[in-house]
Parts: structure tokens; C-alpha cells; sequence
């Protein structure tokens, strides 16, 4: 039995995981939150089932309220004083234009030799609620708006996830590496 | 339920009538205790503890090495001629495997095992695993197989499908110092000589998240089977599982 467990700590010695964009959010009580950031989610949503978050990455930190309005989860984002960053609502890549599609497909296919989109949300860096009533009714992605995407990416060496961010014309505006969620527990 | 078979007497139903149905309903609920009781008589039933390690090592070009060590212990036990209580040690598992990620998110792995108990038996272990991310929650699809030798007991061949479902109790992530629930079900089918069987298995757990990403489980791990060979075995374990990755 010793002679097991010495081998198998053997086999496993030194590590390094190389990290990249490493997020941590954590929920936090409502009155925790500066005021006006509440009182733009007073203002502009219903907001059902409304739950308050603190997230931290290496060199940011922000508030965000997550609920559901318009049958989407959406994400509203504040920074520590409560100014509004930006607003993101989830939607489906199939949503989108055929052409913006098919143009965002060709973006990610210069990046990656394969990839899976797993997430797709529409960025609004100044809330309209005009901009988004029009995306319901047109699925027209308006000019001054972004998509994030969240995308499973395999380049020559490695296979990881990506936060991508891509303007209304289908155009690469930034690409950040995730941090690999530990997935052994649901393997083994 | 006592409304059903209450006698009403204003509907000008005879007392025959009403004795009738009750005696039915009494006979019914009888009859039903009886086959219960030998049901349970027949089961064997055991308890036990599973407390496991994982360790796990990611190697260039999506390569991985895993070893999990088991043990296995028992502290109830009526699946033999006599009922046994207290602590008792049954055996070791010491599997080591290797994988490999395939198309975007998937694994294929091939290890073996050796379990050391009376005697040492021998498994060869295949598996391909499937883990599908959702808005606040993963599922994972495992399909494996493995086959066990040991000596002077007959070669088993087992067929195996698991199912997991798995959510951060804060968040839409499991991020450090975070609890979480995962429930997994599994249902085998296992070939040995002649015989053919079916195990069931569903394990709830709630796990931790360490900041290094290391993450410990607690929870039951309820396993049936003998369903095609009766008597069947209903066997019920407390199972601490902790997953290092280095």
C-alpha cells in the first residue's frame, strides 16, 4: 500500500499551470452595493430574481447585478463607485444576421484551426433601451454596440477558452485567455 | 385515503357492501406489507465508507496523467450468512490512467487498476468523457468500459454510462473557496462467465473549492445490483473524494 502511494506521488511532482485572465466573483448582500448603482437597476429593469456580485480580476474590480428580464440573463456591470461600465445581455449566436455571423465565423476561424462558440452576449458600453428593443425586433447588432463571446479555441499547440470582444462589423477588438476550469472531478 | 373507504351510510350502501371493501382494502394493504418485508429479507444490504484521491498531472500536447487511490471499508454488512458490524477493512484501489482531450472538450482515457484486498485483482479501464458547459451549470457524460482478472474467479466484462450534473451553489462559476453540488447516476452492465447483470448507482455529493483549484467532495454513494441474478444487493457509502491537480 505505501509502495502505491509513494509511486503515485512520484509520478507527480513538480507543477505549472500557466494562468492568464483569472476571474473571481463573489455574492454580496444588496446593501453592500453604492447606491447609484442600484438605482439604475430601479430605473431601467424589472429585474426578477436580482442577485448582487463582487468580482475581481488581476487589475479590476466591479460590481454586478445578474437577473432576468426579457426572458435573457442579463449582466449589468459598476465600477466600485457605481458608475455604469457596461451592460450584457445573453442572447444565441443564431440570433445574430446571417452576414454578421458569417463574418464573426471568419474572424474566429483566422485565430483558431477549430472552435465552439459556448456563450454569446451583446456588450453596451452606454445603456439604450432603444438599441436593445431593436435587437429583439431585427436581431440588427446596432453600430455602437460589442459582442462578447465565450469560445472553446484550438490553435496548433493547445486548446483553451477565450473571452473574445467584436464590434458590430464582426471585427476582432480584443482576445483574452481563460483560466481552464479544473474539470478532473467530473471525469473521474 | 380513509375518506375512500369510509362507509356512507347515507347512500344507502349496505353494511355488507362497506365490510366488503374494507375487508378488500385491508387484505390489499396486507398483501403489499408482505411482499415488502420479502423484498427487504431477501436484500443484502451493506455500508461502508469510500474515501478516495485523485491526483492528476496535465503533460504537453493535451496529454494526461491521472492516479486515483480508494479504499474501501465496511461498517454494516448482512450480504453474507451473518450480519457483521463495526469497521471493517475490505480493500485498496490504485488506478492509473492516461488521457487525451479529443475535438474541443472531450477526453479519451485507458488505464488499469489494481485492487489489493484477499487477493489482487487486475482491471484494464477505458473511457471516453463528455463535459457540457451551461449558462450556471455542467453536465458530463461518461462512457466506459473495463475488464477485471483475478485468480480463480471468472474474467468480468463491464459496460458503463455516467451521468453528472453539476452546480456552483454561489455564481454561474466554481471559483476558489466555493461550495458546489454535483450528483452523478450511472448504470452498468456487467457480463461474467455465463451471467449477465445490472448496477445502478447515484451519488450526491457537495464538494469545496480550494484557491489552488483543489476541490474535496462529500456525500453518499448508493449503489444496486444482482437485478438480473436475485437476490439483489442495495450497498449505501459515505464517500470523501479529493481531486489534486498538479
Amino acid at each position: 500500500m505505501k509502495s502505491v502511494l509513494f509511486i503515485a506521488l512520484i509520478l507527480f511532482t513538480t507543477s505549472g499551470i500557466a494562468q492568464t485572465k483569472i476571474e473571481v466573483e463573489k455574492r454580496i448582500p444588496a446593501d453592500s452595493v453604492p447606491e447609484n448603482a442600484q438605482h439604475f437597476i430601479k430605473k431601467h429593469f424589472k429585474a426578477k430574481r436580482l442577485k448582487w456580485y463582487f468580482e475581481k480580476n488581476q487589475n479590476h474590480s466591479s460590481f454586478e447585478a445578474k437577473f432576468c428580464e426579457f426572458k435573457k440573463h442579463i449582466s449589468v456591470e459598476f465600477s466600485t463607485d457605481g458608475t455604469l461600465e457596461d451592460v450584457e445581455v445573453q442572447i444565441r449566436f443564431k440570433q445574430l444576421e446571417k452576414q454578421l455571423e458569417t463574418k464573426i465565423k471568419q474572424t474566429l476561424g483566422e485565430e483558431f484551426s477549430n472552435f465552439r462558440i459556448l456563450k454569446t452576449q451583446l456588450h453596451f458600453r452606454k445603456y439604450h433601451p432603444e438599441q436593445l428593443q431593436l435587437f429583439f425586433e431585427t436581431n440588427t447588432v446596432p453600430k455602437d454596440c460589442f459582442l462578447e463571446l465565450i469560445i472553446l479555441g484550438k490553435t496548433e499547440t493547445s486548446k483553451n477558452r477565450y473571452e473574445i470582444l467584436i464590434n458590430s462589423n464582426g471585427e476582432k477588438v480584443s482576445m483574452q485567455q481563460l483560466k481552464e476550469q479544473n474539470q478532473l472531478f467530473l471525469q473521474f | 385515503m380513509a375518506k375512500k373507504f369510509q362507509c356512507n351510510n347515507s347512500k344507502n350502501r349496505t353494511n355488507y357492501f362497506c365490510s366488503f371493501k374494507m375487508k378488500s382494502f385491508l387484505l390489499y394493504i396486507l398483501f403489499i406489507s408482505l411482499s415488502i418485508g420479502q423484498l427487504i429479507s431477501q436484500e443484502r444490504l451493506q455500508g461502508g465508507t469510500l474515501p478516495a484521491l485523485t491526483i492528476s498531472k496535465e503533460l504537453k500536447k493535451d496529454w494526461q496523467l491521472t492516479s486515483k487511490i480508494e479504499n474501501r471499508l465496511f461498517f454494516y454488512d448482512n450480504s453474507g450468512l451473518e450480519k457483521k458490524t463495526g469497521l471493517d477493512y475490505i480493500h485498496t484501489d490504485a488506478a492509473f490512467i492516461g488521457s487525451k482531450k479529443v475535438g474541443l472538450s472531450n477526453q479519451l482515457s485507458a488505464g488499469f487498476q489494481f485492487r489489493f484486498g484477499t487477493v489482487i485483482e487486475k482491471r484494464s479501464i477505458q473511457q471516453f468523457n463528455m463535459v457540457i458547459d451551461y449558462y450556471s451549470f455542467q453536465l458530463a457524460h461518461r462512457f466506459a468500459a473495463d475488464q477485471t482478472f483475478a485468480p480463480n474467479t471468472p474474467d468480468s466484462y463491464r459496460f458503463r454510462y455516467r451521468f453528472t450534473y453539476n452546480k456552483p451553489l454561489s455564481g454561474n462559476v466554481i471559483n476558489p473557496k466555493e461550495f458546489y453540488i454535483k450528483i452523478g447516476f450511472e448504470s452498468l452492465f456487467i457480463l461474467e462467465e455465463d451471467t449477465q447483470d445490472l448496477e445502478f448507482r447515484a451519488t450526491p455529493t457537495i464538494g469545496y473549492n480550494f484557491k489552488s483549484s483543489n476541490k474535496i467532495e462529500l456525500g453518499l454513494d448508493y449503489r444496486t445490483d444482482g437485478i438480473l441474478i436475485q437476490p439483489s444487493r442495495q450497498r449505501y457509502f459515505v464517500v470523501l473524494n479529493y481531486y489534486v491537480k498538479i
